[in-house]
């Protein structure tokens, strides 16, 4: 099975809200300080695609947009055992557009040739979109299932197990097909230090955009999505410590503040 | 301007989700002059019909194909392309943000040419562009955007959000008006072998009143036993933070979060969290959060009304002790 994950850099989702501001009227601007990570989700997908390398056999290529500064990050997430890691160059490059990285996405996916599976993370964690896997299969016309908990393939078939509702979907899935991964049974393995240093040999191949995009798409045809605007809500609340001189006096001067307070 | 709804219907009851959005639906289309429709796809579609008038509907499309009983991406997507090359594309259409709004809402847009924006909580019109504007936290809920889409229609998944659904105008001459389409089952791409459900007696965390909460700090599932034990005197029930779920400490049905359950309880207790704005964009709105942490740097010290800074495996049994002589 060839698999082809698409990750993406994002700032750190732990980053504290003091570290964005928004430049008017709908930039966010965010501080250097925030280091940049593939998002949880990206590796819950990246950990998917393994598992499945190691049970059933077959490749893993990662695919990303946007080198600038991901050398090193792709590096490290290309020694947990992807094969190949391809990145797309695109001067125009927007991480806030969820449809033109699908497009790009696909085409880069098209180039690549007889895919039989694209992992995604079910939503990266600086647009919280979830558009592109879904998007993405819609523009490969395949089959897409998102927010997948479980893969496996049994009996020849792609076997998932969906979030849905208040429980799981189970679903036989035809290949070939994008599937969008939740992180809670998929964490992604360490890798060593040995892998890390082999992984730093191999080839990144970069690909270029005008030679990827076949279509042309007026601006009208494109489908699009566009922040107008964006501000930071003030969450900010007061908060009272409760002190005592020991656990049992804090616990009891806790329910003492809620019963004052009219709360319990 | 023609406003659509995506109805949805559980065992031939439209369901909370859809009524959310008739509710919404419909407060556009009267203050800017729109039709409110819906359109039901599948085979409880007459009974699901004859709700939506009553929720304000004026017409209503049902696309009644036997394919369509079990919802499949590609199929539903085509089955709504048939729709509008049939019948005129509306100007707006709502979906839940659920499963099928995920897996349906971007697919389909791509396909129509049309731009969406999932998982909104409040939706605009703006009558000098003529444009409908959904607001959409990102960043983990750090920010909050005012989005756009272009082209015909404008694709919006709406966040469950609590709405009050209770009056709706039932409007005159109202249609419903049968749509046949051709599919066949080789364009289905994807078929469900089964459905479970997460098992019931815990109380549904969006309904509850009392949560106590467990993240990473938690350790384990042992101590997630002691967070109900507290619950359970409380008379309250028993959530999780992403990290908690993702640790296989507790079932992923308990997740609070953007990417788990809104909840709107008046007591909150967060315990071992530590606040991170994706994890509190699902209790914010709870009237009051107490906080046990160890860690006074914490963030969630600045997202809580109360804070004890200490170990909850000492906090906790002395709580669930002082909650049961309460009770008595």
């Amino acid at each position: 099975m060839r698999i082809v994950v698409c990750i993406k850099l994002v700032p750190d989702p732990e980053a504290p809200v003091s570290a964005f501001s928004i430049e008017e009227p709908e930039k966010v601007v965010i501080e250097d300080y925030v280091p940049w990570f593939f998002g949880p989700y990206d590796e819950s997908a990246i950990e998917a695609a393994l598992r499945l390398k190691e049970e059933y056999g077959g490749e893993v290529i990662l695919l990303s947009l946007d080198p600038t500064d991901i050398g090193e990050k792709m590096v490290e997430a290309m020694a947990t055992g992807a094969d190949r890691s391809i990145l797309v160059e695109d001067r125009n490059y927007d991480r806030t557009d969820s449809y033109g990285a699908a497009r790009t996405l696909a085409a880069a996916i098209r180039k690549i040739g007889h895919v039989d599976l694209v992992l995604c993370g079910r939503q990266a964690s600086d647009t919280d979109a979830g558009i592109v896997a879904p998007a993405l299969a819609g523009f490969l016309d395949c089959a897409s299932v998102a927010v997948v908990r479980s893969i496996s393939n049994t009996n020849g078939s792609l076997v998932v197990e969906q979030q849905s509702g208040e429980g799981t979907r189970t679903l036989e899935v035809f290949l070939p097909a994008v599937l969008s991964v939740t992180s809670e049974n998929y964490t992604l393995r360490y890798a060593s230090l040995a892998s890390i240093m082999e992984a730093a040999e191999k080839e990144v191949q970069v690909w270029e955009i005008p030679e990827l995009l076949s279509e042309n798409l007026t601006p009208g045809e494109k489908p699009y999505l566009r922040c107008l605007s964006a501000q930071i809500p003030d969450t900010g609340v007061e908060c009272k410590i409760i002190d005592g001189d020991s656990e049992e006096a804090k616990v009891n001067n806790l329910f003492a503040e809620l019963q004052r307070d009219r709360i319990l | 301007m023609k406003i659509a709804v995506y109805a949805e219907a559980d065992k031939g009851s439209v369901t909370t989700e859809t009524k959310e959005l008739f509710a919404l639906g419909g407060q556009l289309a009267g203050a800017y002059n729109g039709e409110l429709q819906g359109i039901v796809l599948g085979s409880c579609c007459l009974a699901a019909g004859e709700q939506l008038i009553q929720l304000g509907a004026k017409t209503i499309y049902t696309v009644e194909h036997p394919l369509l009983d079990s919802f499949e991406t590609r199929l539903y997507a085509r089955a709504l392309i048939a729709l509008f090359q049939k019948h005129t594309t509306p100007d707006l259409l709502l979906f839940s943000h659920n499963q099928t709004g995920r897996d349906l809402v971007p697919f389909l847009a791509v396909q129509l040419k049309a731009g969406a924006c999932l998982d909104c909580t409040d939706l605009t019109f703006n009558e000098k562009t003529g444009l409908f504007h959904g607001v959409h936290p990102f960043y983990g809920g750090n920010v909050v955007g005012l989005y756009t889409t272009n082209n015909k229609p404008q694709l919006f998944t709406m966040r469950k959000g609590g709405r009050d659904c209770t009056y709706q105008s039932v409007a005159n001459n109202t249609e419903i008006i049968p749509v046949s389409i051709e599919l066949n089952s080789t364009q289905i791409l994807a078929r469900v072998i089964k459905r479970t459900f997460a098992p019931p007696g815990e109380d549904k965390l969006e309904d509850a009143s009392v949560i106590v909460s467990g993240g990473r700090g938690i350790g384990g599932t042992e101590g997630f036993a002691l967070l109900r034990e507290l619950a359970a005197a409380l008379g309250g029930t028993v959530g999780a933070s992403r990290s908690a779920v993702d640790a296989g400490w507790i079932e992923a049905e308990r997740q609070i979060g953007l990417t788990g359950k809104f909840v709107n309880p008046d007591l909150y207790i967060a315990v071992g969290i530590s606040g991170a704005t994706q994890h509190m964009a699902g209790c914010s709105t709870a009237k009051t959060i107490i906080a046990v942490n160890r860690d006074p740097e914490s963030p969630i010290f600045r997202r809580a009304h109360y804070g004890i800074i200490a170990d909850y495996k000492n906090i906790i049994p002395l709580m669930i002790k002082k909650s049961q002589r309460q009770k008595c």
